[in-house]
């Protein structure tokens, strides 16, 4: 039997979001309005809506049960993802929004054309291949948790979760465009700090207090309380430790951040925003961490670690807060899909229809074209995670990985290296993609399972410097010196 | 009795710690430029 309560935060949470793509719906009438908000966020809107896109399901079913499975050993992971965030909002952030207002850019690829002066559009189109294959299953992905979820809490069954879940997400995100993404990611962002700040600690004062948790821990594995873990400081061991720590290398340059900076009112709302960003981040992850540790010690013997965040919901707090906790799940998935779904909407319309085919149609019908095309996107994540019921958690990082190794190794060149050429930041867009995916298929088995985001961005780096070096003589000059004036 | 070694403590701390507080350094320095010198979009 369904909890009513449950149903009724549900359903209040759902209502909202409708309310925010209604209220957001007169800014989405032109393609920079429906993409960016019309570049007037402000700063509490952006530190969120980026955290919250960043963070998917994964953090709060995945990180918790890594948490819980590793212990103290997963604050790798929180080492890598705030200094990530943290090199993003005081380096990358400024530097761009400068650079990309400075070319009137509404889209990454945008950027990237304007800035090495390709009137061939090969960034766009290369762009377009890498986000579509990617967003696709990254989306389908985040549905087939939604799905699972709406199954487990309301017994919809799994295929009407998909549906109920998608319907509600490519409502808000047609009607409302990036405004209502970004204004219900301030929401859903707010609400998975409050789980990732309220769990851990009743998590812990339930398992006997911090001494008595870690002795829990330390009586159950003594590695749960190294921060080695059990392989130490051996080859595996160092290769777990750079995997955990690349995660937060996408923070730099994931093309779905990086629309975050582009949206914000002003440079002064950037520099407002980089405080609550970090502190947020930390809270996340460490709250994650914590909690699952705490999980670990109140519940030894869990079958599937990644359930660690459910089972304590239900067994330490009233029903509406474990309505509360479905809510804050599903909104962890929301928020990345509806920021995906405006992406690749944004890269089809901008990009391929717009800028590559020369399309002359007014701005009021491609940003109706641009709605269309999210509801067609996200229908088609649909088929996918209807018909194809393995694309679970796994992609979720390889996605992160492949749009982050494609964009940021030439972003960041673009902004901070004079010499950075339109072929180099070319092949480092393509070869950071070609050798993730190529690692993660072929690789990944035979080197410990090292994860792709470290070869990924490697390569492109790398790729991006040495093309440069070989072909150009480009010396625009590089944006920070643009910030800092 | 066990109790979490100091490496533990340390890679807790230096994974928060030093990444809020150069956060709380810029956030510091920057906020008061004058807003003159920010740059503004066209909300439109």
């Amino acid at each position: 039997m369904v909890d009513p309560v449950i149903v009724s935060v549900l359903v209040l949470y759902l209502a909202v979001l409708f309310g925010i793509g209604f209220w957001a719906r007169t800014q989405s009438k032109t393609i920079k309005g429906y993409f960016l908000a019309g570049k007037s966020l402000p700063s509490w809107v952006i530190a969120f809506s980026s955290n919250a896109t960043g963070e998917s399901a994964w953090l709060l079913l995945g990180l918790t049960g890594m948490g819980y499975l590793v212990g103290v050993h997963a604050f790798w992971i929180v080492l890598g993802e705030v200094f990530g965030v943290t090199m993003a909002w005081l380096y990358v952030a400024r530097p761009f929004k400068a650079q990309t207002d400075r070319f009137d850019s509404i889209t990454v690829p945008d950027y990237l054309e304007a800035r090495f002066k390709d009137e061939r559009n090969l960034f766009r189109k290369l762009a377009a291949v890498i986000i579509f294959s990617m967003v696709a299953f990254y989306t389908a992905a985040q549905l087939t948790a939604a799905g699972k979820a709406f199954d487990i809490f309301l017994g919809t069954g799994y295929l009407n979760g998909v549906f109920i879940g998608a319907a509600i997400v490519m409502f808000y995100t047609a009607v409302g465009g990036f405004k209502a993404v970004a204004y219900s990611d301030l929401l859903q962002g707010l609400l998975m700090l409050s789980c990732l700040l309220v769990l851990p600690v009743v998590g812990i004062v339930a398992a006997g207090g911090w001494p008595a948790m870690i002795d829990n821990l330390g009586a159950q594995d003594p590695f749960l309380l190294t921060p080695m873990g059990s392989e130490g400081l051996s080859v595996k061991g160092i290769v777990a430790i750079l995997g955990f720590m690349g995660i937060g290398l996408a923070f730099l340059g994931a093309p779905q951040l990086l629309a975050r900076f582009m949206s914000a009112r002003n440079d002064r709302e950037l520099v407002r925003a980089s405080l609550p960003a970090v502190v947020c981040i930390i809270v996340f992850d460490a709250g994650a961490i914590l909690s699952g540790m705490a999980g670990r010690a109140l519940f030894p013997d869990l079958g599937d670690h990644e359930s660690v965040l459910p089972v304590m919901s239900q067994a330490l707090f009233h029903p509406v807060f474990t309505g509360i906790f479905l809510v804050v799940i599903l909104a962890a998935m929301m928020s990345t899909i509806d920021s995906l779904l405006i992406l690749a909407s944004s890269t089809l319309i901008r990009d391929v229809l717009q800028k590559t085919l020369g399309s002359k149609a007014p701005d009021s019908r491609l940003a109706t074209y641009g709605k269309l095309t999210t509801l067609l996107l996200g229908s088609a994540a649909v088929a996918l995670a209807v018909t194809e019921a393995k694309v679970i958690f796994w992609f979720v990082l390889f996605a992160w990985s492949g749009l982050a190794c494609a964009f940021a190794p030439p972003v960041l060149c673009a902004l901070f290296w004079q010499r950075t050429t339109r072929q180099g930041a070319l092949a480092g867009m393509a070869g950071g993609f070609i050798v993730t995916v190529a690692w993660a298929a072929f690789f990944k088995a035979g080197f410990y399972d090292l994860y792709e985001m470290i070869p990924g961005f490697a390569a492109g780096l790398l790729l991006t410097v040495v093309v440069s070096l070989r072909t150009g003589t480009t010396r625009e000059p590089a944006a920070v010196g643009a910030a800092r004036t | 009795m066990h109790e979490l070694p100091v490496a533990s403590w340390i890679l807790i701390a230096f994974s928060t710690v030093p990444w809020l507080v150069a956060t709380l350094v810029y956030y510091v320095r920057n906020s008061r430029r004058d807003p003159a010198s920010a740059t503004q979009n066209d909300p439109s």
